[in-house]
């Protein structure tokens, strides 16, 4: 039996579990990672991975991201974020501390970071 | 922490086509490409697409496959989920153009939609509470019960304007109100699943992907009467949307959500389900509550209404399990959010089973006051194979048809009676130019008589006469005086039967009466079935001119009514050949296999 903190507590926990499967996006960030034959030889997946765990552990909404293929940059993992309206950005070169920057500063403040962008 | 979910549609459609063994092929490559850690399969409820099933979605893309079969299951796998490169060729078509996927509610098959009643079907897995709880489910219960008095509850369901959404379209709140205030020590809350109607799919969709939907709004139900008991009837045909509102009824009472004291607060309620043996008759409200106390499922004279005497002769509210589902939500996001959607006196959303001759045959949910042309054109992807739309069917056996001069009519309660139809439980079937609209009236009516419990004479024999007066028109021996005579059966049947199913058996008949009577006509006077469909008044000819005697046709006849004739046809070669009607079974075998356009019907 459960008392209705226990209830919400699970709402909680399970809210950043479900995230990902929102369907009603509108005006969406898109976030693609590269995962060509390069990028997964050198951690797109652990770049990918911190992508989708920033984005749902803080619960930021209208967000998806997706595997792409191949990316044409030198410096892999790379990935590129598309904001509504604006002009991709390819970020490039990627760990999973670069990535919780990114979904700060960029994703939810609007404002590229200027230095992991390719050169 | 999963990456990646790969939800599976559990529904009945997609199951049916193996859905079931899809999810456990993905298991198995899943565990095979060491991705345990990673990737979640989750079986859901129907997404609402049937036509392209089994369907299967993954996150975080949102990349919708369809019609995927078992052995595309590895190839899935190592590419999209291993690789991250989409299988174009399964993804669904209108989404597989451009470098993103295109979000499924960007698609023109969720464009028009708003989903409120199966906003979880198809995202969450039904069997798993926690997944309904994350949805802010079970948070209207909380608010009802820590900050709401029962009045207050009613109040809102009232102010929201919904309407039952079971057939009649009666006011819910008002339906709760007057149980509240009839006069008994026990109350009871039941829950009318016990979908009939021929192409009606929607309770059992709601209950397979979203059953803790219905239990939440039934315990809120019971908190705002008084009530301590509930039952859910549903039928046994239903076998996974039983198992799943089981597994939800345990896994409630586990988490104390159902049973003595619930979270707390002192609020008793417990639900029950009851199976029915699949009579329609059990779908009207008296019949119902009669089964379920256990007597043969026959109705009862009204009044008294089940609010004031219904089950065990106590007050009850029962709903449909669509009306149940918007519950919840009214209570969160308040009456006002609600009566935001629809038409004045139609308030929120309907959901229909789109089915017949229709591309994207499936679930949808409108706002009232969409015009079936959205429905059926951009929603439903309009008539296949480049036919003509004659009519669609709502309200089943019950309803009427809506023809196309009426393709532009806002769907709500008031407006389909107004034409002659109703809004039933939501099934619509669409009719194109092939079909013949005595035989549709035919096949529904038959439906009916065979469903009629026989307490009352009206319907058990009006109705049986008047199939008989439907199989003389379609066998092309009626009269016009046997249209006339049939036409006033029809009202004496509306007008003296005790329930329901008898007051409503003849409105088929007399809708396709109302707008095609022009093709009664033609079965009575010139014998003939305009759309060629009725057997009898059809006769397959042999156009000698245009056959080349290859005696393809003479093969595939079961009958042995084809021959040769001595007629040479100008530039052929070989003898022309011919159907002797009285021999002729009219199967269409000659018809279907003749390459040259020889063969016609008429």
């Amino acid at each position: 039996m459960k008392s209705i903190a226990d209830i919400n507590a699970i709402r909680e926990e399970m809210q950043s579990k479900v995230l990902i499967r929102d369907n009603t996006k509108e005006g969406e960030t898109h976030v693609f990672v590269a995962m060509g034959t390069v990028g997964l030889q050198s951690g797109a997946v652990e770049v990918f991975n911190a992508f989708v765990d920033e984005i749902t552990s803080r619960l930021i909404k209208n967000v998806r991201i997706s595997r792409a293929g191949s990316m044409d940059v030198k410096d892999q993992p790379a990935a590129e974020v598309v904001l509504p309206g604006k002009a991709p950005v390819t970020y490039v070169g990627l760990t999973a501390d670069m990535v919780k920057v990114i979904v700060e500063k960029h994703i939810l403040g609007g404002e590229p970071v200027t230095e992991y962008i390719v050169k | 922490m999963y990456r990646s979910h790969v939800l599976v549609c559990g529904g009945t459609g997609c199951h049916s086509n193996n859905s079931a063994n899809i999810l456990k092929a993905f298991n198995e490559e899943i565990a095979k490409a060491n991705l345990t850690a990673d990737v979640q399969t989750v079986q859901t409820g129907c997404f609402g697409l049937c036509a392209v099933g089994p369907v299967v979605i993954v996150y975080p893309e949102g990349a919708f496959y369809s019609c995927v079969k078992v052995e595309d299951v590895p190839e899935i796998v190592s590419e999209h989920l291993v690789k991250g490169r989409l299988v174009e060729r399964l993804l669904y078509k209108e989404k597989a153009t451009g470098k993103t996927v295109k979000a499924l509610s960007e698609t023109n098959f969720y464009k028009k939609q708003t989903r409120v009643v199966l906003r979880n079907c198809g995202v969450i897995n039904p069997e798993n509470i926690d997944e309904y709880i994350a949805m802010d489910g079970y948070q209207a219960l909380i608010k009802v019960l820590t900050k709401m008095q029962p009045q207050e509850v009613i109040d809102e369901v009232l102010a929201s304007g919904l309407r039952g959404r079971g057939g009649a379209g009666f006011p819910t709140g008002r339906k709760w109100q007057f149980t509240k205030d009839a006069v008994g020590d026990v109350k009871y809350v039941a829950c009318n699943a016990d979908e009939g109607d021929p192409g009606a799919f929607m309770d059992r969709s709601v209950l397979e992907g979203d059953p803790h939907a219905v239990i939440e709004a039934m315990a809120i139900a019971a908190y705002a009467i008084g009530a301590q008991q509930g039952y859910v009837y549903v039928r046994a045909e239903y076998p996974i949307a039983v198992r799943r509102l089981q597994i939800a009824i345990d896994q409630a009472k586990e988490y104390g959500l159902l049973g003595k004291n619930i979270l707390g607060t002192g609020f008793n309620f417990d639900l029950e389900i009851r199976l029915g043996a699949g009579a329609f008759v059990c779908g009207e409200e008296t019949a119902l509550m009669t089964s379920i106390e256990g007597n043969r499922g026959e109705p009862r004279v009204r009044p008294p209404f089940p609010a004031h005497k219904g089950l065990f002769g106590k007050p009850t509210v029962l709903n449909n399990v669509e009306t149940y589902a918007n519950i919840a939500q009214i209570i969160l996001k308040g009456a006002d959010w609600f009566k935001s959607m629809g038409t004045e006196k139609s308030r929120g959303t309907k959901v229909f089973a789109l089915g017949g001759k229709i591309v994207n045959t499936g679930l949808v949910e409108i706002p009232m006051g969409t015009t079936l042309r959205e429905v059926i054109e951009d929603i439903g992807g309009g008539v296949p194979n480049g036919k003509k739309f004659k009519a669609a069917q709502t309200g089943g056996p019950s309803g009427g048809c809506i023809p196309a001069e009426h393709f532009d009519i806002p769907i709500d309660y008031d407006n389909l009676i107004s034409i002659g139809s109703m809004m039933g439980s939501g099934g619509m079937i669409v009719m194109d130019e092939d079909n013949c609209m005595v035989d549709i009236a035919k096949f529904f009516l038959t439906f009916t008589v065979d469903e009629s419990c026989g307490k009352c004479t009206p319907c058990r024999i009006g109705n049986k006469r008047l199939l008989e007066y439907l199989d003389k028109i379609t066998s092309g021996k009626a009269t016009m005086q046997d249209l006339e005579d049939m036409e006033k059966l029809c009202y004496y049947i509306k007008d003296n039967s005790l329930c329901g199913l008898g007051q409503t058996a003849p409105n088929p008949v007399l809708s396709t009466l109302r707008y095609f009577r022009d093709e009664y006509i033609a079965h009575i006077r010139d014998k003939k079935c305009p759309a060629g469909v009725c057997k009898s008044l059809l006769q397959y000819k042999i156009i000698k001119d245009n056959c080349i005697g290859c005696g393809m046709c003479q093969r595939q006849c079961p009958a042995n009514a084809i021959s040769r004739t001595d007629y040479i046809a100008p530039g052929k070669k070989l003898a022309a050949m011919e159907i002797d009607p009285s021999k002729c079974v009219k199967c269409g075998a000659c018809m279907s296999t003749c390459k040259f356009k020889a063969i016609i019907k008429e």
